[in-house]
């Protein structure tokens, strides 16, 4: 039997400023679903709507046309919106917007706070969302001092300490540096592996969307497809047209292939090609 | 003579606090007329202070920048020269503009300069031009741009003021491809058009590698490392060190020389693949005889 669906998109449209002449449609007749668990990337070209479906997955938006449903709660049902907002947490891309307090785990009570929660138990999820970002030691660190990847799963353990069961995140690693990126992805693959915890990252380097179970890719507000990372990425016709482009080792594998190198097809990732590399060039 | 001559330069945030922190630690380089120069490094190696410093934002707590030979903290006059002649785009520009219209926002350079207003409108129209923004949107608010736009707006905001040392700090963070190959070409076609030098911090290794023609690797307040992407992507070690990796493609190369092979320097995918063909053909080759 399928996992049941955790978030789905039911022909969902939304316009911004939709009085006005300059009406845009950014998300256009937009239908997916993520199941319990999973990890989902979504990929698109900027103003491809991607930012606007983080909005619309927690409510932050209504859409215009169609439905969002939330686990079962249809996120336009003002008698759902706090628990649409637990059941799904987002996270942005500027950690900096995001920082409410001066101390890490006062920032990160934040949300439990809010939920009226007992003290204990504030303090409980506290730790335990610092420790599932390996933010622990910083706790009584002064936000404003950490890096920018530091911040950002400081940001994301401040969700977490509110038990979504769905977290979508807006290119969270676009404004880290290399070894920030890597640890906030780590924090993210830990968090849907161990937790099970369901991810939607939107973002538009292709190699953080390589891992995933699913890829949405976006194209004007539309989607273009939705199918494994092997498929997407074995088609990097689709991709150009999108206004993107192959993850680094899907490129390396494609030029090998127009050389008339037998690269097996399922191959597309680092690991995968220096063990394909490997295995027919042993070690002298 | 060099262009810029940076003398062993160092600099400290919060001087006399307990939170100081040495930002710079006795960096010394030299800069060239025309150079097309790389920086590299993670957060708060002092990329983005080395950039204050060469156009005077910042004032080194000790040592000199020279600009054609001048001290360039000289006086008030060498430094508004170096403002001008030196342009810095910071990091995310879109979130500094200010004027009411684009024009305004691009002309504020130009003016400060005090230029004649036809040479000032004639500037902005034809940085404008350079960065394809779309004239008609000269007269609307930078606010109702698109992200994009925003960012090409805010360069040619730089640009108006023709440095001729151009500086950019990560000018194609949050860009998709597209807009990030745009970009890219856009700083290419700066440097062919006027000869201008142009400096650019980059969080990514495959775009230093592949435009740059010199990098240098910034660690700590220090200067890590400075020569060609081939010279210093070679030093996987080091820049391990430094927090940083080389590009995907040095990386594949090296992995195959530490088994034995004789793999050549490579950064774009199409050379790699071909390094790695001629590999692949010389061990079946071997295989058969």
């Amino acid at each position: 039997m399928d996992r049941a669906e955790i978030l789905r998109f039911d022909h969902v449209s939304y316009i911004y400023e939709e009085e006005e002449a300059s009406a845009v449609k950014a998300v256009d007749d937009l239908s997916f679903s993520v199941k319990e668990g999973e990890f989902l990337a979504v990929l698109g070209h900027n103003g491809s709507g991607k930012s606007t479906v983080a909005r619309l997955a927690n409510g932050l938006y209504l859409p215009t046309e169609g439905k969002v449903f939330a686990a079962d709660m249809d996120t336009a049902d003002p008698a759902c919106e706090i628990d649409v907002r637990k059941t799904v947490g987002v996270v942005f891309q500027n950690p900096d917007n995001q920082i409410v307090a001066s101390i890490v785990e006062e920032d990160v009570a934040f949300g439990p706070e809010n939920l009226n929660l007992p003290q204990k138990e504030i303090r409980r999820r506290v730790d335990a969302a610092l420790d599932a970002v390996g933010m622990t030691e910083y706790a009584g660190h002064e936000t404003h001092r950490l890096s920018g990847g530091q911040k950002q799963r400081v940001a994301i353990a401040g969700i977490i300490a509110m038990r979504p069961r769905c977290l979508v995140l807006d290119e969270p690693t676009a404004m880290l540096d290399p070894r920030g990126r890597a640890d906030v992805m780590k924090t993210l693959i830990s968090l849907n592996r161990d937790l099970g915890i369901a991810v939607v990252l939107i973002t538009h380097f292709m190699d953080e969307a390589a891992g995933a179970d699913r890829v949405l890719l976006m194209k004007n507000g539309r989607r273009a497809a939705l199918e494994t990372p092997d498929r997407i990425f074995s088609e990097p016709g689709r991709l150009t047209a999108c206004g993107l482009e192959l993850p680094d080792a899907a490129k390396l594998c494609d030029c090998l292939r127009k050389r008339g190198v037998k690269v097996p097809p399922e191959v597309y990732r680092e690991e995968q090609l220096l063990a394909y590399l490997f295995k027919r060039l042993p070690e002298r | 003579m060099a262009q810029m001559r940076i003398d062993k330069i160092s600099y400290r945030y919060g001087h006399g606090t307990p939170f100081e922190i040495a930002a710079l630690r006795d960096v010394s380089f030299e800069i060239g007329e025309g150079e097309l120069i790389g920086v590299i490094g993670h957060t708060g190696s002092g990329k983005s202070t080395l950039m204050q410093m060469l156009n005077a934002l910042l004032k080194p707590d000790s040592g000199t920048v020279y600009l054609n030979g001048a001290d360039i903290h000289k006086d008030k006059t060498s430094v508004y020269r170096a403002r001008f002649q030196v342009g810095l785009c910071f990091q995310y520009p879109e979130y500094q503009l200010f004027g009411e219209t684009c024009a305004e926002d691009i002309a504020f350079g130009p003016r400060n300069m005090g230029l004649p207003e036809e040479e000032v409108k004639a500037r902005t129209e034809r940085a404008a031009d350079f960065v394809r923004l779309d004239r008609a949107l000269l007269q609307r608010s930078p606010f109702d741009l698109s992200g994009g736009q925003k960012r090409r707006c805010a360069v040619a905001g730089v640009l108006a003021m023709q440095p001729e040392i151009l500086i950019l700090d990560e000018p194609t963070a949050g860009l998709d491809p597209a807009g990030r190959d745009a970009m890219i070409s856009l700083i290419r076609a700066y440097r062919q058009n006027t000869g201008a030098t142009v400096i650019f911090v980059t969080h990514s290794m495959e775009i230093a590698a592949a435009v740059s023609e010199r990098i240098l690797v910034m660690d700590h307040g220090t200067l890590a490392l400075d020569g060609t992407p081939a010279e210093v992507f070679s030093q996987a070690e080091l820049l391990e060190k430094c927090g940083l990796a080389p590009p995907f493609s040095a990386r594949v190369l090296s992995a195959l020389r530490a088994r034995g092979y004789d793999a050549p320097d490579a950064f774009a995918p199409e050379e790699t693949a071909d390094a790695l063909c001629a590999l692949l053909r010389a061990e079946e080759k071997q295989t058969v005889c």
